[in-house]
């Protein structure tokens, strides 16, 4: 079974943001202006957030960090999130009873809740992506390493008659990032790209400390 | 229950002050219906939370509800085990705010969700690793076992209302009384249930708070996550739980006019009680800060200085204030320990516990680890609504509550005033039927060993006077007594007035005695005596009388007394009808022989006897006449006529009423003294033909009848009339000569005889040992030493069965206690095991004094 990982070089990061685009695009984030963010209700699964470093302030993208002893999965009372054989912190959005727990839980505060329903100009409305389901009002959700492109092309691949091949699978951040500082592939597999740079010496993860094994691997800037 | 109208009362009367307030609470939860519909329609964005502040008024107020639902709990359960009386007036109150105050405190989740409509799903996809279906399971199993906790002690009072009202809310009553009738039988079983229930609910009422505290220890959230949360959480839901009765104990007796049974004391203990709790959290919330200064561990520190010095410091001190400075400074004092003064500092308590919730929740959401956008949480206009519709809706199903059940425990109340030794549940003497004893090992063998040694030893001891059946019977020596009105100076002397009526219209707090027809022998009547020992020493308690103390010689006279009294009764009580004894006077031919003016009439002219004559008197003229009139009619052949029933009364009537000057007034004669008549009985040869249970002479009947002598003085008369004739053939054939009556020996003998039955006790000592070792051995041995109470062998003066009961009297007292310290049911004698104990005892002492 495949353990999915990410990692994110944070000296190719420029933080332009295309990874956070990308993500609203790909999975229906509802709109969100300013005025709703200022009130804590930004509708996003990714963001760049500031953070010291030896080297002064840096800028890391901050997603759900699909830990292998996740704090939200652990309080959940119906299971809603849960983590899947493969690694993903997974969400049952008819399940979900919106209690908010584990957004509480979650030390990242990566967690998000639909405090409203989601709402759209028609413009965008007509552009929302049709693989992804669009969430009600009242459930809590966050990254899901894009689950459904997974879902896609191990149908691709057995429609193929082949297995997974490694660029099969990319969520959509990674595949935009302009300066390809996003590496995504099987933690487990021991010649994948991710497997090798999480062994690199300026591999660390955020907050590993607390015991929660995320799976989102950052690589510090350089000298 | 006449005392306890004003309990009862309020149930059935709703005034003008209720209905405004049924009004404005009404109008306060309808808005809040419209704010809950507002927010389902817009979804939680109509409150003001966001993230990372994802908890904020509802989850505060959850945790603030369940905490007070601790009240009940705490009152009712914890004081009932440790037998603190002074709760009895309280608990009813307390239950009540727990469960409904948990229908809040879910309510409140409820209204947290963002999907409320699937909250099943709790149920149907149940995750056990957390916490909050740990809260899911705990508080169902608290509502449910503190609903019934509840219900339970409700019954009775259920009953009392059912049986004072009609309509529905009869037919209401009727339903939830369960069919309760105050049997001993089901006292029994209810103060069972009672007590399993009051421990049960004490380790999940605990579980209940502690489970709640998880929810935010069991998170990695800076100063969330502290071991300190289960206990701290408990003490503040005791804490915040006695506030909260504090204060519904001042407006239920401010608003129900419930000064008698809610009074100073109940409050002072509680603001004790409260003070100490304060002092408890003023503890825990001062470790919990200090350890997690002291660390300075960075995120901590962050939610620590906000909670303090920052943005939150308003609240932290105010909640300092609230919980601490104020509620101390005020129950520390005693000259503010009042009722005024702990309504302060309840109020004060509960401001600050909810500003505690508060405090704990929010600052820690406040300051997240990660470095994402925060704001300034401050609940909208929806949350203010519901919160406010929360506890107006509370207040209402409280209010609700007080006007269909008595919000004080009516069945309880005895011993509502603290401080005094009200009998505990299972010393209820009309609540338990035959003595439950907690059958242990060491009993069971005692009683293996008492029937071993009964058998054995009972061969040789008994004293056999006389015994015409196989088991072994014997004759208890009951004294005579001489002057059966002696005991009339101490019936009041005692105090026994105080309590007891003799036949009087004026209800007293204690059974007339004198309307009370008892047809046992006196040691049942010691049976009764000692049954309804622990309700008088209650009352006695309760009116602050010492019970008194009777040496062997008083509690003969006032059983005489008591006895003789019957005699007075079965005249006053049932006076006989005048008009038909003038048509017994004609009926029986007497007339015939007795007329007015009739000077050529063998008989006197009745109606020269004037005054008030007594039915003593005219047995007495009867019976010396007797013979003469015998003899006269027989000569003119009139039939010797037969009294039955009352006939002779009514005749006796007749005659009083046919006398010139005869007034209306009741007839009160003495009775004789029935030692002297047992001498007459014998000095006038009645013994040669009579027998008294077996002892005397052949020929006659046995004249220890006891049913038929429970009669009035006329009945026995007429029955003397009927057997007159054959006693006079008797009489002449013995050679004996018909003996004549002073009105004073007629008195005695007519004395004697009605108390024959009362000396006249046999008691089996086998019968009478399975009783001492049912029902006393637990304390008592005859000659095996000392138990908890003393071996009664070794006790002097327990020679004659009066004096046994005399000393069972004095020590009933001593005795209640010990049985109450060791919730031990007091026993009950049933007809006839007065006698076989004292049998027993008499004969056990006996035996052990060889």
């Amino acid at each position: 079974m495949a353990r999915w990982g990410l990692v994110i070089d944070l000296d190719r990061c420029t933080a332009c943001q295309a990874c956070v685009v990308a993500c609203k695009h790909e999975n229906n984030l509802a709109f969100s202006t300013p005025a709703v963010a200022q009130d804590g209700r930004l509708m996003t699964w990714i963001q760049i957030v500031p953070v010291e470093t030896r080297g002064g302030a840096a800028a890391l993208p901050l997603m759900c960090q699909q830990c292998d002893r996740p704090p939200c999965a652990d309080v959940c009372p119906t299971s809603a999130t849960y983590r899947n054989p493969e690694g993903i912190v997974a969400q049952i959005y008819p399940r979900c009873i919106g209690c908010r727990y584990c957004t509480n839980a979650c030390p990242y505060a990566v967690k998000v809740f639909n405090w409203t329903a989601p709402e759209w100009p028609d413009a965008m409305a007509a552009m929302r992506n049709p693989d992804v389901s669009v969430r009600p009002k009242g459930v809590a959700e966050k990254c899901t390493f894009c689950h459904h492109r997974l879902q896609a092309a191990r149908e691709r691949a057995r429609a193929a008659g082949r297995d997974l091949a490694p660029d099969d699978y990319v969520p959509a951040c990674v595949q935009t990032c302009p300066g390809e500082a996003m590496v995504f592939g099987d933690l487990d597999d021991p010649h994948s790209e991710v497997a090798t740079l999480a062994d690199s010496p300026r591999a660390f993860r955020w907050m590993e400390e607390l015991g929660t094994k995320p799976k989102v691997i950052y690589l510090r800037e350089g000298e | 229950m006449d005392k306890h109208d004003a309990i009862v009362t309020p149930i059935l009367t709703v005034g003008r002050q209720f209905r405004v307030w049924v009004l404005a609470l009404g109008g306060v939860v309808a808005w809040a219906a419209f704010a809950w519909i507002w927010q389902l329609t817009h979804g939680l964005g109509a409150t003001h939370l966001g993230r990372p502040v994802y908890w904020g008024l509802y989850i505060t107020n959850f945790v603030f509800f369940i905490g007070v639902s601790h009240a009940g709990t705490l009152i009712s359960a914890i004081l009932r085990i440790v037998h603190a009386e002074w709760r009895r007036p309280i608990t009813r109150m307390a239950e009540v705010i727990t469960v409904l105050v948990l229908f809040f405190g879910v309510g409140n989740v409820l209204l947290d969700l963002g999907r409320p409509d699937r909250a099943l799903n709790v149920l149907l996809h149940p995750h056990f690793r957390s916490p909050l279906l740990w809260d899911v399971s705990s508080i169902s199993v608290y509502l449910t076992c503190s609903s019934i906790y509840l219900y339970l002690p409700l019954i009775p009072d259920i009953a009392i209302l059912r049986d004072r009202t009609t309509g529905w809310r009869h037919a209401f009553y009727a339903r939830l009384s369960l069919g309760w009738t105050g049997t001993p039988h089901q006292w029994h079983r209810l103060e069972k249930a009672i007590s399993v229930m009051a421990i049960l609910v004490i380790p999940v009422a605990i579980s209940v708070h502690t489970v709640v505290s998880w929810v935010f220890a069991m998170t990695i959230q800076p100063m969330w996550h502290s071991s300190i949360f289960g206990p701290y959480f408990v003490v503040g839901a005791i804490f915040s739980g006695i506030a909260a009765i504090i204060t519904a104990m001042v407006i239920v007796r401010k608003v129900y006019g419930l000064e008698a049974y809610l009074q100073e004391i109940h409050f002072k203990n509680l603001g004790m009680l409260l003070l100490v709790m304060a002092c408890l959290w003023l503890y825990f919330t001062f470790a919990e800060h200090l350890t997690t200064w002291y660390a300075q561990e960075p995120q901590e520190l962050n939610v620590f200085n906000a909670k303090l010095f920052g943005r939150f410091a308003p609240f932290f001190w105010a909640m300092a204030l609230f919980c601490f400075v104020i509620p101390f400074t005020i129950l520390a004092n005693p000259r503010t320990l009042t009722i005024n003064g702990t309504l302060l500092a309840s109020i004060s308590v509960n401001i600050g516990m909810w500003l505690e919730r508060f405090t704990i929740v929010v600052p820690s959401l406040s300051n997240p680890r990660a470095p994402v956008h925060t704001f300034i949480y401050w609940p909208s206009w929806v949350e203010w609504s519901l919160m406010a519709g929360c506890f107006a809706a509370f207040t209402l199903l409280y209010m609700g509550f007080t006007k269909l059940f008595p919000i004080v425990s009516i069945w309880e109340l005895p011993g509502a005033a603290p401080g005094h030794t009200a009998a505990a549940e299972p010393m209820r003497a009309e609540a338990v039927g035959p003595a439950v004893h907690p059958l242990g090992g060491p009993v069971i063998a005692r009683t293996v060993l008492g029937i071993a040694a009964l058998v054995a030893v009972g061969g040789g001891a008994v004293v056999a006077a006389q015994s015409a059946s196989a088991s072994k019977e014997i004759a208890l020596s009951i004294e005579l007594p001489d002057n059966p009105t002696a005991g009339a100076r101490l019936f009041v002397e005692k105090g026994c007035v105080r309590c007891h009526a003799l036949a009087d219209d004026q209800a007293r707090v204690g059974p007339d005695l004198g309307r009370i027809h008892f047809s046992g022998t006196i040691m049942d009547l010691a049976g009764a005596f000692w049954n309804h020992s622990p309700v008088m020493r209650e009352k006695m308690a309760d009116l602050k009388v010492q019970p008194p103390r009777l040496t062997s010689r008083e509690m003969t006279d006032l059983v005489a007394f008591l006895t003789a009294y019957r005699y007075y009764l079965t005249e006053v009580g049932q006076p006989a009808n005048p008009a038909a004894g003038r048509a017994v006077f004609a009926a029986k031919g007497c007339a015939r022989c007795h007329a007015p003016n009739a000077w050529d009439k063998p008989g006197p002219d009745l109606s020269h006897y004037r005054g008030h004559f007594s039915a003593l008197f005219v047995a007495q003229a009867m019976w010396n006449h007797g013979g003469e009139m015998a003899k006269v009619m027989s000569g003119q052949g009139v039939p010797w006529p037969r009294f039955s029933g009352g006939e002779m009364g009514d005749l006796v009537a007749y005659l009083q009423s046919a006398n010139e000057g005869a007034t209306n007034d009741p007839v009160y004669f003495e009775p004789g003294s029935p030692r002297r008549g047992r001498e007459v009985f014998a000095a006038k040869k009645c013994l040669e033909c009579h027998s008294i249970a077996g002892v005397g002479g052949r020929g006659g009947p046995d004249l220890a009848r006891g049913r038929e002598f429970v009669g009035s003085i006329s009945t026995i008369a007429g029955m003397m009339w009927n057997h007159s004739q054959g006693m006079s053939a008797e009489l002449a054939r013995r050679g004996i000569a018909r003996v004549t009556f002073s009105g004073q020996e007629m008195a005695d003998i007519l004395a004697y005889l009605y108390f024959v039955n009362y000396a006249n006790v046999r008691g089996v000592s086998d019968r009478g040992g399975i009783v001492f070792v049912k029902k006393c051995s637990t304390c008592h041995s005859i000659g095996g030493g000392t138990r908890i109470g003393p071996d009664l062998s070794a006790a002097v003066d327990l020679d004659q069965p009066i004096a046994i009961m005399a000393a069972m009297w004095d020590h009933a007292s001593a005795m209640e206690r010990e049985m109450r310290t060791r919730r031990l049911a007091w026993p009950r004698l049933e007809v006839g095991e007065a006698a076989d104990l004292a049998a027993f005892l008499l004969t056990r002492r006996g035996a052990s004094e060889k």
